[in-house]
Order: structure tokens, then sequence, then C-alpha cells
């Protein structure tokens, strides 16, 4: 039985017809015709945390043609996204860490589509097991912002990019100490770009986790890097490196 | 929380979370019960097996003779305590004939019912209860190892590692810079970085004027920040500063020759004492036996503490996978009573005893000055859940007087919780 066979049984399954939560329809467009690949993209999170504020993971795809576009959803929450991709070059395999917001229970799911209109599906699991003694910041929005961190260093053949950008990451959803609604304040998009043009956007969205973390493998010679993050209200915080 | 509410909590505390039935104790037979660690969870296991079923073989391993206990250790990196106050040995417990082997535990053998000892020595178990603690996992921080914690010390298992880092705060020169790092989360005591910054600040306050404390954090938040950063605010001015993940301050390579640090995103810090406290996991036998998820720390069931993949191995304190409870000394004490009373009840035939837990962290913030965090734990549809309403916190704008008697009631739970893990000799 081919994946995408077993993908619409589930789909269709009087049982579990929603398997993908509030992921659904974000999930069903993304692999609309096309046959999902057994092989090749790995999701490493871990199967619980502590603190679901900040839940590290790390995702491999292989043997991928640029360029790759990638989703990355969660099941439980009325705005199930968390960030796309769209990577032109990498270090091959394509290696990507970031972190990620689930305030409960729930799957965490990947979706990629490369050059030949490949699509690639991983999902796991994550028990939120979430502890008051780890008690959040009291910052208040918009009080930190930047500056943007990054660190270039050779890994193999390739680079090894970490960025941070300090950012409260606000959904609009969430209440201040003294119960005002917290105003939504998400950044645009996040541009790195290399002697050959652009090498990675990314779009974040309310799942992504606050201070913005990525790490990637790029091949060698694109140096020097430009990394960008640019705000909701059009400002812009830069690094190049080297 | 007001100090009234909290001493009632105290009071019932000591009852948690059970008392099994003349019935029940006299049906567990002459089984064999192996306690592995002799820490706040091993002794307290121990302690209640042979109290609750004085014929149980009780078997405790555990290669040390004393223990000194995380608790109150940072008190002594200030000078406030003198090392040897921490310190609990086993002599009431083998006055209550609990059999102290004095080895080190290796491995559980699951298929032979047998615990190997490092000597190659094995012992038949019926059960086992363990309760090993953590280890440092020394392969995340680069040049971070057993001989690197010689001169940087991590001094999160209490003992020679708190005397060493003492040592080196009172040969620091007046004006030299103290580092602390602390890892992500999970690990034992999430608030103790936090305090040990306290304390040492105090220490230096009096002892090294021109000294500063930078934590260096793998994390962006902390427990009890507000109240942290408040009192430091106010007891020391700039004598502490604390750099988050997003400031760079998760530490990725040590060089303990030079006590040096790198982070993340490239900054070096250099200083003159440099307290390292690694990612951890837990204690080695745990994953020798193939207990241990790919966490490093051991799943559980949370209505008994037995080990999710084996029913005869019940799991208490650091090692095991309890979040939302934290990794403490009080949480350590209270599941041990919890996998006692299903281990004697698994003994019996019978279904375990319903439980319920309660833990509260304390920290000092300076001498005479303490704020805490506590809540109640229960199970709801098979998990470990944080009650909710049951989280209390010291407030940020305290009545005259709380926080001494928070400072009191602190060093009152340490004497009780010692005393309920390790007893009293006759």
């Amino acid at each position: 039985m081919t994946l995408r066979l077993l993908v619409l049984l589930v789909l269709a399954g009087p049982v579990a017809a929603q398997p993908w939560g509030q992921a659904q329809n974000s999930v069903e467009q993304w692999l609309q015709g096309h046959e999902v690949q057994t092989q090749g993209l790995s999701l490493a999170v871990p199967t619980w945390v502590e603190d679901g504020a900040f839940v590290a993971i790390d995702l491999t795809l292989r043997d991928a043609q640029p360029p790759v576009s990638l989703s990355l959803l969660r099941s439980g929450e009325d705005d199930p996204r968390i960030a796309t991709l769209h990577v032109q070059a990498w270090e091959a395999p394509l290696r990507l860490s970031t972190r990620v917001r689930l305030p409960r229970s729930q799957q965490l799911i990947v979706l990629a589509r490369d050059g030949r209109g490949r699509v690639w599906l991983a999902a796991q699991a994550v028990e939120v097991l979430s502890s008051s003694c780890l008690s959040p910041s009291s910052a208040q929005p918009g009080s930190n912002l930047g500056p943007l961190q990054a660190w270039l260093e050779p890994h193999g053949r390739g680079l090894e990019l970490r960025s941070l950008l300090r950012h409260p990451m606000e959904t609009g959803r969430r209440s201040s100490v003294d119960g005002q609604l917290l105003p939504r304040h998400l950044p645009t998009h996040f541009e790195v770009s290399g002697t050959h043009g652009n090498l990675l956007r990314i779009e974040p969205f309310e799942g992504l986790a606050a201070n913005p973390y990525w790490r990637m493998l790029l091949p060698a010679g694109q140096t020097p890097l430009l990394l960008c993050w640019v705000d909701a209200d059009g400002r812009a915080f830069s690094r190049q490196l080297p | 929380m007001q100090g009234l509410t909290r001493r009632q909590l105290l009071a019932g505390a000591a009852m948690l979370p059970w008392l099994l039935p003349g019935a029940l104790q006299a049906s567990v037979g002459r089984a064999r019960v192996l306690v592995i660690g002799g820490g706040f969870a091993g002794a307290t296991a121990a302690r209640y097996l042979k109290r609750q079923a004085g014929q149980l073989d009780v078997v405790l391993i555990e290669p040390k003779s004393d223990f000194h206990t995380c608790p109150f250790s940072n008190h002594v990196l200030a000078g406030l305590r003198e090392l040897g106050s921490l310190r609990q040995d086993y002599r009431a417990l083998q006055q209550q004939q609990v059999l102290h082997v004095r080895e080190w535990a290796r491995e559980i053998d699951l298929q032979a019912r047998q615990v190997v000892l490092q000597g190659g020595q094995r012992l038949r178990y019926d059960r086992v209860l363990l309760a090993p603690g953590i280890d440092m996992d020394w392969q995340v921080i680069e040049g971070y190892d057993r001989n690197a914690a010689s001169r940087l010390p991590h001094a999160w298992q209490a003992g020679a590692q708190t005397a060493l880092l003492r040592r080196q705060l009172q040969a620091m020169d007046d004006g030299g810079l103290v580092i602390i790092s602390v890892p992500d989360n999970p690990y034992r005591c999430p608030p103790g970085p936090y305090e040990r910054a306290s304390l040492i600040a105090h220490y230096l306050s009096q002892a090294k004027p021109r000294s500063k404390v930078l934590i260096l954090d793998s994390k962006d938040s902390f427990s009890k920040q507000a109240l942290f950063q408040q009192g430091w605010q106010a007891l020391y001015g700039e004598r502490i500063e604390w750099v988050g993940r997003a400031g760079d301050g998760r530490v990725v390579r040590a060089d303990a020759g030079r006590r040096e640090l790198l982070c993340e995103f490239g900054q070096r810090h250099r200083a003159a004492v440099i307290n390292l406290i690694p990612p951890q996991k837990a204690a080695e036998i745990a994953a020798r036996s193939g207990l241990v998820d790919s966490s490093g720390w051991v799943p559980i069931r949370p209505a008994t503490f037995q080990a999710r993949e084996a029913g005869d191995i019940y799991v208490a304190g650091d090692a095991c996978i309890a979040a939302p409870m934290p990794k403490s000394a009080y949480s350590a004490n209270a599941q041990a009573k919890v996998a006692v009373a299903a281990l004697l009840a698994d003994l019996a035939g019978q279904e375990p005893p319903s439980a319920a837990w309660r833990n509260t962290c304390y920290s000092a913030l300076a001498p005479g000055q303490a704020v805490s965090i506590a809540a109640d734990y229960g199970i709801q549809e098979q998990r470990l859940v944080e009650l909710p309403g049951s989280l209390t916190l010291s407030p940020l704008q305290p009545p005259a007087g709380l926080r001494a008697q928070e400072a009191a009631l602190a060093d009152a739970w340490y004497q009780s919780i010692c005393m309920d893990a390790w007893g009293h000799l006759a």
C-alpha cells in the first residue's frame, strides 16, 4: 500500500476524519494530488517537554532538489501555522533547526515540497508537561527587540549558521499580568542572502517561539551572508557575516 | 501565599500521601526490595518500606557512607553554613534493619531479576526502587568533562564539588568575575542556580566588594524570575547580571585551562571563577538498564511511579520524568512515598492507593530572606498534572516580615524533610 493511499484512507476514514486537527485543511491543500514520499524527511523533536513555550525541533530532508518549500504546522491551535520556508540552497542534506510554541500537547507537522514537485510529510506528537515552576518572563511587549544575534562557522564542507532575534512574537491572544490583552506583534519575514542571491526566506506565524531561532547548514562560497528580519512596522534587523 | 497557610500545608505534607492498612502490611511477606540510591528519594523509600512492612527484606545499595544534600549547599558556597551541616548518614536506616550495601549498582538485569553491582556481584530482587539521581551529560558542552569539572566545578551534586567551588570563591581576588552557566530545562532544582547567584552575591558584597556575578543562561526565562530580579536589584544593585539565550547566554564550549567560555553566537567570557552547571540526565544505571527514553530520563506510569517499560521497577526522584513536578528534594520525598505505597500494594496483590503530591521550592535571596513557589499535583486521565488553582507564589510586594518568615520556614522544611528521609537514631 502506498503512503498516498494510506494518507487518503486516514483522511477519509470515519474514525479519524481529522487526524491533523486544526491543521487538517492546510495539510490537505499541501498534499492534494501528490504522492507523499515515504523516505527522506525526518523530524527530531522531544516526545515530551517541560516548557511548551520553547520546543526545539530539528528537521532533515535528504535528496531534495532546490528550491524547497516547507510548512511547519501544529494540530491543536486555532492558527496552526508555525512558519513557511523557501530554501534555495543548502549543504546537503537540508538541515534546519528552530524552536516552536506548543501551548498544549499536540501533533507537530512538517510538510515539504521540492523543485521536482515531490511532497514529504513528517509528524510527531509532543506531550507538554507544563510546570508553573518554570514561570515565564514578565517582560513587557515591545520592550525587548533585537539585536539580531548570528554566528557562522565551518561545518563539514559547508557552513553552520545560527541566528536569533530577540522578539516577543506576541500572538494577540495572551494577557498581561494585569489582564490586558497584549497586542499582536509578529515580524513579517526573515531572509538570508549570499553572494549568489537569496538562500532562504521565512514567514513566521503564531506558532514560532518567542526570540525566533534558526540554525541551518549552508554551502560554502556564499559569504558574505546578509541576514535580515523585518518587523511588522517595517523596521529591519540586519547582520552581515562574516 | 501567607505564612500561616503555608505552615498548615507543611504539616499536611508530612502525611503525604497514604496510610497502609494493617492487613496489607501483613500480606507483603518477606519479599526483597532493593533500593538503589541513598538521596532524598532512596532514603525516604527505604525508611517507609521498613516502617510500613517491617518483615520486608530492604537493601539500600549506596556506595557512600554519608550523603550531602543539595538543598542548602548554596549557603555553604556563601560561607553561611559548614559543609558538614548538610551531611546525612544511614545509621538510623540500618538501625531500622535496612541492610546498607556500600557498592555502586551498575545495572538492573530485568530478565534475571537481579541488580549487578560494580564488582560483578548479583543481588536477586522481587522489586526495585530506583532512585539514582542525576549524572552530568558530558557530551553537550564541548571541552567540559570530568577533568574540566575539577577546574570549572558544577557543584550540582553536593560534597566535594561544593567544597571546591567554595575554595575557589574564597581564593579569588577582589574584583574577580564569577560566572554561573545554567542549562536548558529539564535539570535538577530549576530555581537553584538563581538562589546560588543570590547567595554568592551576598558573599561577594561582604568579602569581595568589587566582584560581580554573571549568569549565562541557556534559557529565555527562569523560575521565579520576577521575584529573583526584584530581589537582586534591591539587595545587590548591579552586582548580578543575567544574560538569557537571546543575549547570547548559552554556553557551547569551555576551555578549562584558560577559564574561558564560548557562547552560541560567538561571545567569549573569561572569569576568575566559573561554575558551569551542564545539562543533565538520569544517572547512568537507568540507561544501562534500558529504562530511559530519548531524553535521557526515565518514563514512568504516573499513578504508581513504576518504570513504563518494567513494572517491577519503581522510580522516584530526579531520574524520572514526573513533570510538571520539578526535580526537587520535596518532589523526590513525596514521589518515594507514592512509589512505596504502590509497590507494597502490588506485592500484596492489591490495587494501588490513590495518590496526591505537593511540591514547595524555597529559594534564599539573602541570609534570612526567602521566596517560594508551591503547587499540588494529581492524576487526571492517567497523567500527572498540576492541579488548577493550586499554584502559590510569594508576592512581589510582600507584607512586612514575609521574606524572613519564608526563610524560617525554609529552615524548618529542611530539618523536617531530612528527618523524614534519613530518620534519627533511637
